[in-house]
């Protein structure tokens, strides 16, 4: 659809330049590089992926969604890309909105925000090798936000864990224990 | 007696300027207040363009000409943490921004580096439909 007045701009919200460089192989669209989590803060997002829909007008006319746009990541989260494929294409050539696009994601609470600060710190403090200054502050947003993906797991390769470990599944338990709580369009909401 | 220190100010890029350290709080002097936070302090108060934002009594300010920088980030609808140990103020988007964005809908505009290196705005493509699609290797 490239050339129907479309585009996929991927945003990694991560400061691994390298492995986003090995996941974004051979993409044809823009692969943009968020190591601060600006679009976290910019657009209240939790978790990834989150899609969103952005008109000609630069109005969002689909607000956060845990899908993909392109198969290239649909390997590592297990989300079939189709459905929403399907509604990007009548999107793009019949101006058609799927009936979940008018839900409102709420807005961040306070502690959510200062979390986001938290870690933007930790991250600074990690790149200037100040690694126990950095701790505190990734523990401080993780204690705000305990099942914000975008701290949570964002920091665990930053502080010498990993993402896809024992400690993610633990996350990931709290996480649907507690509802499943994101910033975007719930599943089966229409 | 305050003393200037060097203090890390991380908004949109990390900067580095003399301030001072009052009881845990930072203040910066009152010709940094533009290239921190994009707003200029005149009489008025903080102006950016047209607009101008009094101090009034919420903006704390010492005797060397200096402001307390939270305040002033307060005053402009931003947040802030302050961490006199780190020796830096970390500096939030607008609320404002984010809430237009939920409530009515505004894409905010921003600016990032590709993975090349090449800095990229949502604007670039103004006037077409975007997917944006945040992801991550973790």
């Amino acid at each position: 659809m490239a050339d129907e007045n479309f585009s996929v701009i991927a945003v990694a919200i991560d400061e691994n330049t390298e492995a986003i460089t090995e996941l974004a192989a051979g993409s044809t669209y823009p692969v943009l590089m968020d190591e601060d989590h600006l679009l976290t803060e910019l657009f209240a997002i939790s978790n990834v992926p989150s899609v969103i829909w952005i008109d000609e007008d630069g109005m969002i006319a689909r607000p956060a969604a845990a899908e993909f746009g392109t198969d290239t990541f649909t390997e590592i989260t297990g989300i079939s890309r189709e459905t929403h494929m399907q509604q990007v294409r009548n999107w793009v050539r019949e101006g058609v909105l799927p009936d979940d696009a008018s839900y409102s994601v709420p807005d961040l609470a306070e502690e959510e925000v200062q979390a986001r600060l938290h870690f933007r710190l930790a991250a600074f403090l990690r790149r200037a090798g100040r690694v126990d200054e950095a701790e505190t502050h990734f523990d401080k947003a993780s204690e705000l936000t305990p099942l914000d993906f975008t701290i949570v797991r964002a920091s665990m390769p930053l502080r010498g864990g990993d993402p896809f470990g024992e400690e993610f599944f633990d996350l990931y338990q709290k996480y649907q224990d507690a509802g499943s709580p994101f910033h975007g369009i719930p599943r089966g909401a229409a | 007696m305050t003393t200037t220190s060097e203090m890390t100010v991380l908004a949109e890029t990390p900067m580095a300027i003399e301030g001072s350290w009052v009881d845990g709080e930072a203040y910066i002097q009152s010709k940094d207040v533009k290239e921190v936070l994009g707003w200029e302090l005149k009489p008025e108060g903080l102006c950016k363009g047209d607009v101008c934002i009094p101090l009034g009594d919420t903006v704390d300010s010492n005797s060397n000409d200096s402001f307390n920088l939270s305040h002033l980030a307060a005053l402009v609808g931003r947040p802030s943490l302050t961490t006199s140990d780190t020796g830096t103020v970390t500096i939030g988007q607008p609320y404002s921004v984010r809430s237009e964005a939920l409530t009515k809908r505004v894409a905010p505009d921003f600016s990032l580096p590709d993975i090349s290196g090449v800095d990229r705005a949502l604007s670039d493509w103004a006037g077409k439909k975007r997917l944006l699609v945040a992801f991550s290797s973790w």
